[in-house]
């Protein structure tokens, strides 16, 4: 276990690049957990919260001073804070690896970081760290940059031991991704993306077993030829008792 | 001459396919040149997509139990290795065989459990 390192006073979330401006509309709620995928077309991106996440706008401050518009998406659950946050580019001349870049170095100037490694979701590429905070808390960071837009992936375990929620951190950054345009091949299939096979799930897959029962055997078109396919359901398991 | 003329049997999903998620993303947090085989008892199974998820409580040295959270692959892949949603349950003592995280946090990706029964399962031919 990671010792906490004594100092400064933790912030909640940490800022990327300069002061983020949070317009909170509504309090941070803490329910049972339970993992719901949430998406969100418009932005897109979809990404799992253990809770329901509250969506509000804010700013994004730049290193350069400018204020850009930014969607905040956010919850808390146990000792655990999920912050998604989307900020809108469009509106300045801003390449891709230097915002990531920027981006990344800010965490370094709040945190010790542990991990930096490229990454990719779906087919966008950028960056995932694990921040270790002054505090004690400890994040895990993704940090992308698609169609003109900053997402600011940051699932921070709260001190004191805050490797016992770390698992969960870990979750929430695996759980990104990118939806709509920004998809391309692979994510959720309903959602992956314009192109032939609506970026790399076979819509016609999904079609094929609508109205039909687990077992049924359908014929699927391939572009190389058609195929006998069987329809299985499958399942999430219900919560038992503990 | 159709290359796929024989019938061969596909398995959908009514939901996503979880070929899909093997291209979802990096795993770029596994160390992939690392293993580690701990024990603990299942509190979750999620056979879900993109990724399911284990999570098992672990006992450390002092005897405290950390909830651990393993990252399997997508359900149809799964389930192509003999995972079904009743493969485990919570309470069940098992031991998994995991990439771990390369920060060392509570988590890793799985590459095989050991389930009550000895069965051994993973995500990969060979394993299960």
């Amino acid at each position: 276990m990671r010792a906490a390192a004594p100092g400064m006073p933790r912030s909640s979330i940490k800022a990327p690049l300069a002061t983020l401006t949070a317009v909170c509309l509504m309090p941070l709620v803490a329910v049972a957990q339970q993992w719901k995928v949430y998406e969100y077309p418009d932005a897109g991106f979809a990404v799992q919260f253990p809770v329901p996440p509250v969506v509000a706008p804010s700013t994004f401050r730049t290193s350069a001073g400018v204020s850009l518009p930014m969607t905040r998406y956010a919850a808390r659950e146990d000792r655990v804070l999920y912050t998604m946050s989307v900020v809108d580019f469009s509106g300045v001349n801003e390449d891709a690896t230097s915002v990531i870049a920027e981006t990344e170095k800010s965490f370094g100037a709040s945190g010790r970081v542990t991990v930096a490694i490229d990454a990719r979701i779906n087919r966008q590429f950028g960056r995932e760290l694990s921040v270790n905070g002054a505090d004690g808390a400890r994040s895990a960071v993704a940090i992308f940059f698609a169609s003109k837009h900053l997402y600011l992936l940051v699932g921070e375990s709260l001190p004191p031991n805050a490797i016992a929620r770390s698992g969960d951190a870990i979750r929430f950054q695996e759980s990104l991704q990118f939806i709509g345009p920004n998809g391309g091949f692979g994510g959720f299939g309903r959602f992956a993306g314009r192109g032939r096979f609506g970026g790399g799930f076979n819509p016609r897959a999904l079609a094929a077993c609508q109205g039909k029962a687990a077992g049924d055997t359908v014929q699927l078109d391939t572009p190389r030829g058609p195929v006998q396919a069987t329809c299985v359901l499958v399942a999430r398991p219900n919560r038992p008792p503990l | 001459m159709k290359r796929f003329a024989l019938a061969r049997s596909l398995t959908l999903s009514l939901v996503p396919l979880a070929t899909t998620a093997l291209a979802h993303h990096s795993f770029a947090m596994f160390d992939r040149s690392q293993t580690e085989r701990i024990a603990g008892t299942v509190k979750e199974f999620e056979l879900i997509n993109p990724h399911g998820w284990l999570r098992i409580m672990v006992a450390d040295a002092s005897g405290a139990e950390n909830e651990w959270s393993v990252e399997l692959g997508g359900a149809g892949q799964l389930e192509r290795f003999g995972w079904t949603p009743d493969t485990v349950h919570p309470g069940d003592k098992v031991i998994v065989q995991i990439h771990p995280l390369r920060d060392g946090s509570y988590g890793g990706q799985l590459i095989s459990v050991t389930l009550p029964s000895g069965q051994v399962l993973g995500q990969r031919p060979g394993r299960g």
